[in-house]
């Protein structure tokens, strides 16, 4: 059953045909769903289709809605959408429940606060394409809003020469959500992701970031906080494809309770990409003597003259850190506040309008402290 | 103030202190000397409640009350502050935050409102212009990257900031260069007072030629074997440790 957009039936109905032609036909890799079952993501039962009712413009003047998309834009967002390959990326487009296209014209610049629309329904199929024109520079803001009871939802952003996309995204689920972010750097381009992981039940979040064009920076920062029995679950593949590129990731847990965070970090140096670097950080401060946290970073390097390091570390609050704060007439509790958020504080948001939506975070990491 | 009765601590299953005691009345200040390993530094962080430094018998008084079962918060809260031989580093924590949030936890265990930003700002950074470090440093992670010497002077910042009843100041003479001893010991002279008392946690005699002590207590192999005035110091300058047994 094809999703309720009609100018993307055609190619909501061969995903559809992609999707059902069954797991064994399914490309994925076993490592990658070594700690999370796909099961977690599939809808339980048949899903019928949907109507366009219920849906709403964008109220953001700067981001298009696909139910009203001009000719042009949707031939931009078609070209997008057949690109995301994969079987959670197929039910998306086989049942899209709302679409949405942020685009910078070439040379200028914009803020997009991205908040979908809340549904009517538990289970909420969405997709969003940024798509950042020759030398403009988005700054997106993706809230999470009213995240449906389970989310599926793939974010495409193309960066092309000179321009650059920083882009802030704090989920917001709470139930079960997977996420798909499929980015491409081009020339002289830079594309920057921070995202807060927290709150759901069941959170995957997968990202595809590729360098194509030379000279093209990326920089990542994800926090991920799990409490009571969340499991949340973030795979980072990044690819270099192109000479003289340059990648950062910082990749941070603060785990409690029972909580279960899986995190894989797997940067790819393809051949022919002199001057490439590559640097993968994953810091994980483990708060409970049942939480879990499964880390692996990865090099697969294809060519001579890269710099690419990576490191892992697990610890816990610092006992000489405490008693020092301590010692000063701290409360035990505001202490360990204290040391949780030095220690989340650079995968928080800066800037005033970004750092607005730290504010469910720092709330989440204040009552890791009790 | 301070009352000390034959206390013995020891520190992971190893016995440090065998059997000391000590008043120490308010408006004094008191040296603590010996060589190294003699137990001075343990008894510094006996007193302040550092986990691991177990009494293992004697009592502690603190203005007639024990302490010995308090934990260092709470021990901070009635007034004991440590200005630590090794200040610790926390990075992302601001000096400035963690100030902040030291001296509203005092105000608020006395029944005090919080300081408003803008008064503890004027005064953190007068402290700061009065140990000779410039503002820049309270806007720091805290230690963070400090030399040794703008470690201990931060260490007296937060003395001065938090008016303890009871300073131990382990080592903080050492690895200051004349300048800086001399910056260090005027914030000493400056913290005086009569409601106020010191212990100077010191290998050398040169910080005593600035702050002059009331009493200087010689330490060796956990005990305090001779106690004196100012002029004690003078002697262990000009013959050393040797001569006491």
């Amino acid at each position: 059953m094809a999703g309720s957009i009609d100018w993307l039936a055609p190619q909501a109905l061969q995903a559809e045909r992609r999707f059902s032609a069954g797991k064994e036909n399914w490309d994925l890799e076993p490592e990658s769903w070594k700690y999370t079952r796909i099961a977690d993501f599939l809808p339980s039962a048949p899903l019928l289709r949907k109507s366009a009712e219920g849906r709403n413009r964008s109220k953001e003047l700067n981001i298009e809605d696909f139910s009203c998309l001009e000719l042009e834009s949707r031939k931009l967002a078609q070209t997008h959408v057949g690109k995301a390959r994969h079987p959670l990326a197929d039910l998306n487009l086989a049942h899209l429940d709302h679409g949405l296209l942020v685009r910078g014209r070439a040379s200028t610049t914009q803020r997009a606060v991205v908040d979908f629309p809340a549904l009517t329904s538990d289970l909420g199929f969405r997709r969003l394409i940024v798509h950042a024109e020759a030398n403009s520079h988005i700054e997106i803001l993706e809230s999470g809003g009213e995240a449906p009871e389970a989310q599926n939802l793939v974010i495409q952003v193309m960066v092309e020469r000179g321009a650059s996309v920083k882009h802030y995204r704090c989920s917001g689920a709470h139930g079960r959500a997977w996420t798909l972010i499929e980015v491409e750097i081009g020339t002289d381009a830079c594309y920057e992701l921070s995202g807060l992981l927290f709150g759901a039940e069941r959170e995957r979040v997968e990202c595809r970031l590729h360098l194509i064009g030379e000279g093209a920076s990326l920089n990542t920062r994800h926090l991920l906080l799990g409490k009571d029995r969340e499991q949340s679950d973030l795979q980072l593949g990044i690819r270099h494809g192109a000479p003289s590129t340059c990648s950062r990731h910082m990749m941070k847990t603060l785990a409690a309770d029972r909580s279960q965070l899986t995190l894989r970090g797997r940067v790819h140096i393809e051949p022919r990409c002199p001057g490439s670097d590559a640097e993968l950080n994953i810091r994980n401060l483990l708060l409970g003597g049942k939480s879990r946290v499964n880390a692996k970073p990865e090099l697969e390097i294809y060519t001579d003259d890269v710099a690419c390091s990576h490191g892992t570390t697990y610890s816990e609050l610092d006992a000489q850190q405490l008693f020092y704060l301590s010692s000063r007439g701290i409360p035990g509790r505001k202490a360990r506040e204290l040391l949780l958020k030095a220690f989340a504080q650079d995968c928080l948001f800066t800037g005033d309008a970004a750092s607005s939506l730290n504010r469910p975070a720092i709330e989440r990491i204040e009552g890791m402290a009790t | 103030m301070l009352q000390l009765r034959e206390v013995t601590a020891e520190v992971g299953g190893t016995e440090i202190l065998k059997g000391i005691d000590l008043d120490v009345s308010t408006g004094e200040v008191h040296a603590l000397m010996g060589p190294n390993g003699s137990g001075k530094s343990t008894l510094a962080n006996l007193l302040a409640g550092r986990p691991g430094y177990a009494l293992t018998g004697g009592s502690i008084e603190l203005n007639g009350e024990s302490i010995a079962d308090l934990d260092a918060e709470e021990r901070a809260r009635r007034g004991v502050f440590l200005a630590f031989q090794y200040p610790i580093e926390i990075p992302g924590v601001s000096n400035m935050e963690f100030l902040k949030t030291a001296v509203d936890s005092k105000r608020k265990a006395e029944g005090l409102e919080a300081l408003s930003t803008a008064d503890f700002m004027r005064t953190a950074r007068r402290r700061a212009q009065e140990l000779e470090l410039d503002a820049e440093f309270l806007r720091r992670g805290v230690s963070e990257g400090f030399s040794g010497g703008e470690k201990k002077r931060n260490e007296l910042i937060q003395m001065l900031m938090l008016e303890p009843r009871l300073a131990l100041l382990d080592e903080t003479d050492s690895g200051l260069d004349i300048d800086a001893l001399q910056v260090v010991a005027r914030a000493i002279n400056a913290f005086r007072s009569p409601e106020r008392a010191a212990v100077l946690v010191t290998h050398y005699s040169r910080i005593l030629k600035y702050v002059t002590p009331d009493h200087v207590h010689v330490m060796k192999d956990g005990r305090i074997v001779r106690s004196g005035g100012a002029e004690l110091a003078e002697q262990l300058e000009a013959n050393g440790y040797g001569w006491i047994d």
